[in-house]
Order: C-alpha cells, then structure tokens, then sequence
C-alpha cells in the first residue's frame, strides 16, 4: 500500500491521518512517483475533517475539489515539494514530514490560491444613482470602518452623503481600536502589510495615520465650514470601539442604530493573503465575512510598541478634551476614550491557524455555492485555469 | 510553434543578470538569426518567473499577472529557437515545473542550469539576502542553511534554488540526458569571457553577443556587507521597497560600493568550507550518473580542498565599515544633489506652465464661469442652474 491508496481514501473523503493510515497498515509507503505534496494531501484532509457543515460527504464532489487541491501549487515562500514521511527518499530535497504536523502556515499555502481558483469574480461596479436632491445632508470622517457603517447606516434612513449645508461627523477611537479598522481599509484595497508590520511601520514613522487625529480632522472640517454654520454642523463622537463609535454617531444624530460588523482579523488576514498572490481576477472576497463565526476577538498592540501607542493615545485625547473645552464643536462622549488602549493580554497577531480555519471555510461556502463545478478546470499537470 | 526552446533555470549567482542584459539588449541581433529572447522589458522572464511560481517580491509580483503566459505565447509562437532565462525558476515545485513545460507546447525543450560551487554560492546568496532588505548574522545564516531540518524561510529559500540534483529531478524528470545541459562556471580568477562563451556553447549562440559584463552584479566585501546589513536595520520599517531598490541596491550597492570593493572577499570558515566540499563531491558524483551534457567540467563545482582565509562579517573591522559608510555617505550626497538639480528644473519648468496656464485663465469670459461656479458652492439655485447648464453642454474636461 502506497500514498495512492491513502490520496484514494482522502478523495472519497476519509479523514485519516498519513500516520494512522501508515499505522494500520505497516507496509504503507510513500509513492516516490506521486506529485502530490504532504502540505496538498494535508489540506484535503483537514477539510474533510474541518468542513463544520458535517462529515466531507455534505460537500458535493469531494473527490474533485480534492482533486483541485492537489493540483493546485503552494504560493509564496516556503518549502518545495515536501514529501509525506516515509518516502523512500533521495538524499537531497526538503525533508520528508507527517502531514498532519505541518504548520498552518504551510497549509495556508496551497488553501490561499484554491480559494483564489474558487471564488467568483467581483462584480462589475454598477454606476452610482444619482443621489436624490431633498434630504439631509451629511459627511463622515475619521475611522474608516466606523465612518462606512455610520455612512450606510444613515443612507439606509434616506440621508444624503454630500458637502451642501452638510452635517459634518468626526468619528474618533482609540488608536488600537481605529488602527484596527485602518488596516482592514487598507487590505480590502489590496495591502499585504501584516498587523504587526502594521505597528512597526506607524511607529518607525512616529506618525498616526490621519483618520485617527481627530482632533486634527475636526480642526480641519471647522475651517472649511461657513463661520455662521459651523457650531450645529459638526459633530466630534468618540467610542471605545467601533460599535460603540456608530452606536453613539447615530444616536447623536437621533437615528435608530443598526448592526454593525467589526473587522474580523482573520479574515483581514486571509484577505492579505489573497493580496499576495500575482494578479489574476478581481475577486469577490465578501464570502470571507460571511463565513465569520461567534464574537470577534480584537487584537492588541504588539508589546514592543505599546508604550509609544500609549503617549499618542493620550496626546489624541488631550487634543480633543482641549478644543471641546474650548467649545469649538460639541463632543459625545468622554474624550479620554481616545487615549485608552485595549488591554496587554489580547492577541498581538493574527494566528495562522484562526485564518486556516477561516480559509477552509470559505473553501467549503465557495464549493457549495456551485461555482466551482462548472468554471473551474484544472489539469493533472497543475495548470490553472481561471475561471 | 518555436522549433526548439533553452529554458535557463538558474542558479542564482552564476552570472545570469550579465546574461540576460546581454540577451535583452542584442534581442533584436538574436531576432535576426532565428533567435528570441521575449518580452518587451528587461525584467519580464523575472516577471513570468514569479507569475508562474505565485511568489510575492516586494510589490513587484502586483504587475506578473499573467506574465509567465505571455512569455509561452511568445514562445509558441515563434518559428526557430526561443530562450527563457531566469535564475529563480529553479524554484519551481514539480507541479509548476510541468505547467511551464507544458505551456510551451510541442516545442522541444533544453533545459539549461548553470552551477558554481557552493563555497562561493552560500556568501554569495548571504549577500543576495542583504541586498534583500535581511538582517541576518552570516553565522545565523550558515547555521540556518546547514540545518538538516530546514525549517527556516532562508533554508528553504537556499536549497529550493541551490540544490542541483534536486532542481533537475524537479525540472528534468521528463526530459532525456541530452536535452539537459549543466554549465559550470570557471573558477575564480578565470578570464571574464570564458563563462559567456560557456552560455554561448549551451545555447548555440555567437560569444560576441553575450558580453554583459558591464551589468554584471556588484559583489560586496566583508566591511561593506556588514555595513550594509546594519543598514538594512535602520531602514527596515521606514524606507519602502521601491525606494530601497533604487537608493540602496542600485545607487549603493550596485554602483558605489561593489564596484570598490576594498575590503576582504567573503568566504567560508573552514569547517563550513569541508562541509560544501563534501556535499558538492556527492552531487557532482549524481550528476556525473546522470549524464547530462556538461558545459565546463563538473570538478569545477567542488570546492578546493584549502579553503581560503577567512574574515568573519559578523566581527568586522570598524575602521574598514567606517570607510565603507564614508564611502556611501559621499555616493548618496551626490546623488542628492543630483536629484536636487532636476527638483529645480521641474519647479523651473513647472512654473513656465503656470504662468501659462494663467494666461489662458485671465480672460474676462473665465473670470465670469470661475465666480458662477464659487456661486454654486453655497447657492442653490446657482447650483441647481450650473447643473443644468452641464447638462445641456456635456462633460467637458476643458470647460469649467
């Protein structure tokens, strides 16, 4: 018995591992012929096994997406070519490894460009409606995700998003907290930059990105408002976190809160890693948030920059609690908000095994959506063809 | 359908950005005798290169879609021999290797691999990762390297593009002894034209119209790696990738301080030096097994049995850095200044426009649009007539 009798029980969508699969059957060897790598044969187990929709016969022809998987090259930088342990192998090549024991970065590997072949192409934008004449007018400004959900949200109650007589929003967070949303912005717009590469960088600059002053935002809507019109035209609203900054953006402007969906760093980060690989297809990633599960866990400012976070978090907090001493513009809610960062013990990355579950499951919506099946070819010599 | 392609996979470090300058810059002379070298911009085999192994290179990777099929298209397309050439293909799983292959058509492949020997690779490819923006201790990174486990990014890194009788068992498995020709690069201190007349022999091709020497990369001493490592410290998170390729690989390094060296070359301490001789004596033996056309002669890629002194880059001489930063220090004011004289310039002609552009705006009629125009910013009913008016006359980028 050979990896082709187990590559065989994995396409009819057994879970075995190679070693219990060796285990049960000593004389099994590795195929030195077999082009499948343990990283390929690794990720068709795990989503047999991680398929959370039940046992991998729920997922329609296993046997061809395992088919997809396994001839699906691994991106990016790593190993080449790792053979399953056991193989009768050269004396030169990467080491042979147990599948199951390959870290989720090296799955993520080969899950990134099978979800990259599977996911549809986004849409073609449709062009704007021109927005109505009568309504009230507003602009948001500040943390970008907070900023979209207030935009929506009010756009849903028949505001209008333009400059005339507009009411003016500044929406401020902590700096971890409106990073957070910064860095998901800049993903979606096609970043690979990492969270902590992320820290790094705004610290080696010393500079907060420019949504995030909000006294220095609010400052400069102020000036460019008509002196007579400024005071009830503008709004500064501070929130410790996302939903709390709509939550208290919209009750200020008397306007019912809706749900709000807080970037969930997992799929920021498989978004990140859709980046990396050379352009192809625009992709439609929205599948990546509706696969998100249970609470979302924010991530924390890496140790070694926290205590610059923390002098710039409270200078941004003495700016604002300054200018609404001054009365130059109402401020809701408790300035110092701004300067008060999330607690040391939370995650300072992402971890690679959060998004390896969050790629299997995408894998998974993207096959059941029956995209796949029909635009989807892909040749035993690995070719792709996208779809 | 090309009658015949020479696919160049590497390895790094054996003179291929030398021989691609020359190739991309007689690509009209080689056109003219049956030859093509595709591609329309020097770096496009580095493009399909990371197109066809889905690899992220510091941004660059953002313009290889598609790459690699361009090239095959170009390739299947053309009637005599065609070449592709980059030293990064040996990378390539078995998967991407056969796509590659395929993609190519019916065409008969010669696959081409040129090889130095490891005890001048392994500085060489140290080097290769600072000039790549690492940080990494030359004994880190032998360590790393020498580690059977290969677990680090740098090992792995190392031997997918290093690693001869693996590169061919990954590349080679398909094809006949004789379609498989290996080069050898001649020992150090060997006249400069005898390893393009190696490529020129593999490849078939006139000696003369593979002469990029003036391209050749710049190979750093051990007082300038070591300042350029503690470099890369400082700019890591604060200079991105375009500027660095610009001000400290081609401007520093590049043209300034690997073209003086000054200090003591890079080589192997001697335990490390009897390791790569030991290993390279196994593949040479596999290799020679394997009979594949030789260029050169294999025994050039074992090492010689007395190493060559050594001089530790982790432990360099201050004094030595201290004239190497001297050096950069000088080479990056002048280009400064340089770039300062063109900033002047532009502002030069950038105001002779503006004085233009005013000229054109001082009419009576401009004045009169430019004021009903502010109007509609703050006033309905102008607005909502500037509106219409647009309408009417349709979107014009020259009216206001």
């Amino acid at each position: 018995m050979t990896t082709s009798s187990w590559v065989e029980a994995l396409r009819a969508g057994e879970a075995r591992t190679w070693r219990s699969f060796r285990a049960a059957d000593p004389a099994a060897v590795a195929d030195p012929t077999g082009q499948a790598t343990a990283g390929q044969l690794e990720l068709v187990r795990r989503l047999a096994v991680g398929d959370p929709g039940g046992p991998a016969a729920v997922l329609p022809d296993f046997a061809r997406l395992a088919d997809l998987v396994l001839a699906t090259p691994a991106a990016g930088r790593g190993t080449v070519d790792a053979p399953v342990a056991a193989a009768a192998r050269a004396p030169w090549g990467t080491p042979a490894v147990e599948p199951d024991a390959l870290p989720a970065s090296e799955l993520l590997r080969v899950a990134v460009p099978v979800l990259s072949a599977l996911l549809p192409a986004a849409p073609v934008p449709a062009p704007a409606p021109r927005p109505p004449w009568r309504g009230r007018r507003f602009v948001v400004h500040g943390a970008p995700g907070a900023a979209s959900a207030v935009a929506d949200a009010l756009t849903a109650r028949g505001w209008v998003h333009g400059p005339y007589r507009a009411t003016h929003l500044v929406l401020g967070c902590p700096l971890d907290a409106g990073l957070e949303q910064v860095w998901a912005r800049r993903v979606a717009a096609g970043s690979v930059r990492g969270w902590q590469r992320t820290w790094q960088v705004l610290h080696a600059r010393d500079a907060v990105p420019p949504p995030l002053a909000t006294a220095a935002v609010a400052s400069r809507v102020l000036a460019m408002l008509p002196s007579r019109r400024r005071s009830p035209r503008l709004h500064v609203v501070v929130g410790s976190d996302l939903t709390s900054t709509v939550d208290a953006a919209l009750t200020a402007l008397e306007v019912p809160p809706g749900s709000v969906v807080a970037a969930d760093a997992p799929a920021v980060d498989l978004r990140r890693r859709l980046n990396a690989l050379p352009p192809g297809r625009a992709l439609d990633t929205t599948a990546l948030d509706r696969t998100a599960p249970g609470p979302v866990v924010p991530l924390g400012v890496p140790g070694r920059h926290r205590a610059w976070a923390q002098r710039r978090a409270a200078e941004q907090a003495a700016a604002l609690a300054e200018a609404a001493g001054a009365g130059n513009y109402p401020v809701h809610g408790d300035p110092q908000v701004l300067g008060r960062l999330r607690g040391p013990d939370l995650p300072t990355r992402v971890d690679p095994a959060d998004t390896l579950a969050r790629a299997l499951e995408a894998i998974g919506a993207a096959w059941r959506a029956g995209r796949a099946p029909q635009e989807a070819t892909h040749s035993t010599t690995g070719e792709r063809t996208h779809p | 359908m090309a009658q015949r392609v020479l696919l160049h996979v590497g390895t790094p470090k054996t003179g291929t950005s030398a021989l691609q300058h020359a190739l991309f810059a007689h690509r009209e002379a080689l056109a003219a005798e049956g030859v093509l070298y595709p591609g329309d911009r020097f770096d496009a085999h580095f493009l399909g290169a990371l197109d066809l192994l889905q690899l992220p290179w510091g941004g660059l990777e953002a313009e290889a879609g598609g790459a690699w099929d361009r090239l095959a298209s170009a390739v299947r397309d053309w009637p005599e021999t065609a070449i592709i050439s980059h030293e990064i293909l040996g990378r390539a799983t078995r998967q991407q290797a056969a796509r590659a292959l395929a993609s190519l058509g019916e065409t008969r492949v010669e696959l081409v691999l040129s090889a130095r020997d490891l005890a001048r690779q392994l500085p060489a490819e140290w080097q290769e990762n600072l000039k790549h923006r690492r940080t990494i201790a030359f004994t880190d990174f032998l360590d790393a390297v020498r580690d059977p486990s290969r677990s680090t990014e740098i090992a792995q890194w190392f031997w997918s593009v290093q690693e001869l009788p693996d590169i061919l068992d990954r590349w080679a498995g398909g094809l006949a002894p004789e379609q498989v020709h290996v080069l050898t690069v001649p020992p150090a201190g060997s006249p400069p034209d005898v390893l393009a007349s190696r490529f020129a022999t593999s490849f078939g091709l006139d000696p003369a119209l593979l002469d990029g020497r003036d391209r050749a990369n710049a190979s750093l001493g051990v007082a300038e790696s070591a300042l350029l490592r503690v470099l890369n410290e400082r700019l890591d998170p604060v200079l991105p990738n375009h500027h660095y390729r610009q001000f400290v690989r081609e401007e520093l390094v590049h043209r300034n301080l690997g073209t003086h060296r000054a200090s003591a070359r890079l080589t192997l301490p001697a335990p490390v030096h009897a390791w790569a001789r030991e290993l390279s004596t196994a593949w040479v033996a596999e290799l020679r097994d394997r009979r594949y056309a030789v260029v050169g002669d294999l025994e050039e890629l074992v090492p010689a049995a007395d190493p060559p002194a050594f001089v530790d880059p982790d432990a360099a001489d201050p004094a030595q850095v201290v004239e190497a930063a001297l050096r950069a220090l000088t080479a990056s004011v002048l280009e400064n200044a340089r770039l300062r004289d063109v900033e002047i310039h532009l502002h030069g002609d950038i105001a002779d426009l503006m004085g233009q552009l005013d000229a054109a705006h001082s009419t009576r009629v401009y004045r009169a649009k430019e004021r009903l125009v502010r109007a509609g910013e703050v006033n309905l009913v102008a607005r909502t007539g500037l509106g219409v008016y647009r309408r009417l006359r349709g979107r014009s980028s020259r009216s206001t």
